[in-house]
């Protein structure tokens, strides 16, 4: 009622709908589908093969355990290492502990330059290619997800 | 020919067949490509959004409700996507003046004389004559008479009132008539020409 109150010339308009439909579609090129379905397929990969949120080997509650065994297997050596002769007081001495250290230290040993060399070139080798390699991963994943 | 439901594809979809998505593709990809050519007017872009609609339709699938049919959910992401392409273009249409002395007799005459076109020269006129609407008309008269969605679906995929489209509606299919009328009188221009 509003429009045909306003716009007194409403019936003629009205009538566009033959002419206006005879533009028809227009088409899409021919690999249209074909590459609509290649990103489709690429999103469903990425999807599917989602980074995985990074679970460590030993959960928290593990490197307690660990942690609590071998401080009592640390714990019971001490204790059977200071012997009848010593009370268990005054066992932590510097004698004792310098005694203990011994136990870590390595028997002399000097080893040749070119293992030197070689470990020092290993130690370099590895510094830098943690973080390049680093980089690029953050790189691609980043990449990656930004697809999303 | 596929006759299947929207619906039974995209529970086979769901289902892991990804295969199933190509016959939705086939069935509406010339529907979007047109309301996103009229509204960008650009055939590489408008391929590139007509594309992201259907990955993010893809994407979004498992969220499509079915309260609206497939094809209204697929015109709206099409459009949202042009709208943000033209704000973010700021691209603006030549406006075009409505004439006042077009008359019921005038438009008869227009209509008459496009029949007497070759099929081709008069759709390529009429698809001319839309592509001088601004993009917001040619999106309606797209959606209205192309895609043949009523004014409660078309409001549902602009986000504009009912009554707001039927305004417009009507602003632009006098706006077309004025354009069809330009090239009618060019028309008759022409054998008149020819003819000295």
């Amino acid at each position: 009622m509003f429009l045909k109150t306003v716009y007194p010339m409403k019936e003629p308009f009205d009538d566009l709908e033959t002419l206006a439909k005879e533009a028809g579609l227009s088409q899409v090129s021919p690999n249209f589908l074909v590459q609509v379905m290649d990103s489709v397929r690429k999103e469903e990969a990425i999807k599917t093969n989602e980074i995985q949120p990074y679970t460590p080997l030993l959960t928290a509650k593990k490197w307690i355990a660990i942690g609590v065994i071998t401080f009592f297997i640390i714990l019971v050596a001490i204790i059977t290492e200071v012997g009848s002769n010593e009370t268990t007081i005054n066992f932590i001495s510097m004698t004792k502990i310098k005694n203990m250290m011994f136990l870590f230290s390595l028997p002399d040993f000097v080893p040749y330059q070119t293992t030197v060399y070689s470990i020092s070139f290993l130690i370099l080798y590895f510094s830098i290619q943690v973080p390049v390699l680093k980089r690029r991963f953050d790189r691609e994943f980043t990449a990656n997800t930004s697809l999303k | 020919m596929d006759h299947q439901s929207d619906q039974y594809h995209i529970d086979a979809i769901l289902a892991g067949d990804i295969d199933a998505y190509a016959i939705l593709i086939e069935r509406y990809q010339n529907f979007i490509y047109t309301l996103v050519i009229r509204m960008v007017r650009n055939h590489e872009i408008a391929e590139e959004i007509a594309q992201d609609t259907f990955i993010k339709a893809y994407l979004s699938l498992a969220g499509f409700e079915g309260k609206s049919k497939f094809s209204s959910w697929l015109y709206t992401i099409a459009y949202r996507k042009s709208l943000d392409y033209l704000k973010a273009k700021k691209r603006q249409a030549t406006p075009v003046d409505i004439d006042s002395d077009l008359t019921a007799h005038i438009i008869e005459d227009v209509k008459n004389a496009f029949q007497l076109l070759e099929d081709k020269e008069r759709k390529e006129i009429i698809k001319n004559a839309i592509l001088k609407l601004s993009e917001m008309e040619a999106s309606l008269i797209t959606l209205f008479y192309f895609e043949e969605k009523d004014i409660k679906e078309i409001s549902s995929i602009t986000g504009m009132s009912p009554s707001n489209i039927k305004v417009k509606l009507h602003r632009s299919r006098k706006k077309l008539y004025t354009l069809l009328k330009s090239y009618h009188v060019s028309e008759n221009r022409i054998p008149n020409e020819r003819a000295i």
